[in-house]
């Protein structure tokens, strides 16, 4: 499996015209490189306006790049395809399907049979722990479960990438901790490289093992870590464990400082 | 004790009611005062009977279209043939419509192409046609069809551009990215999520549609509803022309109703999600 890459990508939106005189485009991202690896868990976190989304709609290939390049190995990439998953914020779902039928809803595209999908599907509902919501209606679900069949829908096509706009963003503070372990298990089961845009510090710590901080106007990268705290889960050390250790909260103060530098306001 | 008895006895009661409106009983109230004037009317002598005619003979009017029938037609075979006429063209204007909206909601040069026509027939009042569609194709059923049908592609070719709009853009983007073509996104996201606009749309059409009903059997009709109407209307057999007004309300009614039931069943996600 090759890397997923964003080299030295800018992207700027002209002014509409129709809003007064034409001023200049206004910078989205500027000159931002990053690579993501299979097997690679990076976290970006940034302030509103560092182009957080942008930067992950650049890599699904929903949007294209004012400058740079963004590849797949030596291919570019053109458009979204069903190597790079997305897990959006809004859950995206149709309410219109059941969960598994949501589920399925990638395999379907793929042409797999029906009796095929339906397996996958539930093998998949059953991973996040949903078997038992299979066949009930999306409105009928609450906002975890909802997200939870929006993980499930990505992984239904096997992608080598998965990338996740806030995907826990609109939970509740419980619930978040439980999914964001359950995000760990998926990314540890499928292997994929995962680029997950959050604006909880704790999360992309505990969660990345790589970090990325993003400043805004225009976005662009003031740090990029590695952690270790989501390998050290995967060993063995509890969620609660970790995040009360020095060391996290250290590395807690560091990101918030990275976040806040050009603020001039200590956090 | 039987003082505690008195004070707990209104309390354990049931609670005290005045008389409460519920919407049901608002609209059945309405119907009885209306057909009560009317009753009084006739039957006081207010208003002469060409104008309305008594109740009573209008009930037994209903009775005569059902047996014996109005100008070589009972009431079932008027209204057969008119309901053939407003179901032949919704099956035709849903068939046009539908991909119309489609067309425009996704296509810049189809919008470009499309909006001003359906912009253009749409506020067209059916008896403004009426006469160049006879010119142009006869006085035949298809001319009758056509005029009602003409009244119901628009609002549901505006429903269908509407609906396929209200797919999220994340939805849209999901689909893209789990690699469906245009055509899929548009079959697999934005057609489903445009039914609950469309069945309104249909809703909004066959109202069109019942209301062009009488222009559309104005010339060359031997059978239905409209017909009947304007055949009465001119010998003032005001009983008939009052059927016939009842029953387009009562055929539009039962057909609305039939239709917020589908509604109900096959979109019930609808304003949910």
């Amino acid at each position: 499996m090759t890397e997923l890459r964003l080299t030295n990508v800018s992207l700027s939106y002209a002014r509409r015209p129709g809003f007064g005189a034409a001023g200049p485009a206004t910078s989205v991202l500027d000159h931002v490189s990053l690579g993501l690896a299979p097997g690679e868990f990076v976290a970006v976190i940034g302030r509103s306006g560092s182009g957080k989304t942008s930067l992950l709609n650049l890599a699904a290939g929903f949007i294209a790049p004012t400058e740079g390049r963004v590849t797949r190995g030596s291919q570019p990439i053109t458009g979204p395809g069903a190597d790079r998953a997305v897990v959006f914020q809004d859950d995206a779902l149709y309410p219109w399907l059941s969960a598994r039928d949501n589920v399925a809803f990638p395999l379907r595209l793929a042409g797999v049979s029906r009796t095929e999908r339906r397996e996958r599907a539930g093998a998949l509902l059953h991973q996040v722990g949903l078997e038992r919501e299979a066949d009930r209606a999306i409105w009928e679900l609450s906002g975890g479960q909802r997200q939870r069949v929006g993980i499930a829908r990505a992984l239904a096509a096997k992608p080598d990438f998965l990338l996740m706009d806030e995907p826990l963003g609109a939970l509740d503070a419980m619930t978040r901790e439980r999914m964001q372990e359950l995000l760990l298990e998926v990314w540890r089961a499928s292997g994929a490289g995962v680029l997950l845009i959050t604006h909880s510090v704790d999360e992309a710590l505990f969660l990345g093992t790589r970090v990325i901080v993003l400043a805004p106007h225009p976005g662009r990268i003031v740090l990029d870590r590695s952690f270790d705290f989501s390998r050290r889960f995967a060993t063995g050390e509890t969620a609660r464990a970790l995040k009360a250790a020095p060391e996290f909260i250290a590395a807690r103060e560091d990101l918030i400082a990275a976040i806040h530098a050009d603020e001039g306001v200590a956090a | 004790m039987s003082e505690q008895t008195l004070a707990v006895a209104p309390a354990a009661g049931p609670p005290i009611r005045r008389l409460r409106l519920s919407p049901w009983l608002a609209t059945l109230l309405t119907v009885a005062v209306l057909l009560a004037l009317w009753l009084c009317a006739s039957s006081f002598g207010w208003v002469s009977p060409v104008f309305l005619p008594h109740p009573a003979k209008v009930l037994a009017a209903i009775g005569k279209l059902v047996t014996r029938g109005y100008v070589d037609g009972t009431l079932f075979e008027h209204a057969t043939a008119s309901l053939g006429r407003v179901f032949t063209a919704l099956a035709f204007s849903i068939l046009i419509a539908v991909p119309v909206g489609l067309v425009i909601a996704t296509s810049p040069i189809g919008r470009g192409v499309l909006d001003p026509l359906i912009e253009f027939i749409r506020p067209l009042p059916p008896l403004a046609y009426l006469p160049l569609i006879i010119i142009w194709f006869g006085i035949g059923e298809p001319s009758k069809v056509l005029v009602i049908a003409l009244a119901m592609v628009a609002p549901i070719a505006i429903a269908t551009a509407a609906g396929v709009r209200s797919a999220s853009e994340s939805q849209v983007n999901a689909a893209r990215s789990f690699g469906a073509s245009r055509l899929g996104v548009l079959l697999h996201v934005q057609l489903p999520s445009a039914l609950p606009s469309i069945l309104t749309g249909i809703r909004i059409a066959l109202g069109a549609g019942w209301s062009t009903l009488v222009a559309a059997e104005l010339v060359a009709a031997s059978r239905g509803l409209g017909f009947m109407i304007q055949s009465a209307a001119q010998f003032l057999v005001t009983d008939i022309v009052i059927v016939g007004i009842f029953v387009i309300s009562a055929l539009a009614f039962v057909f609305e109703a039939l239709l917020r039931l589908v509604e109900r069943y096959f979109v019930r996600w609808s304003g949910r999600h």
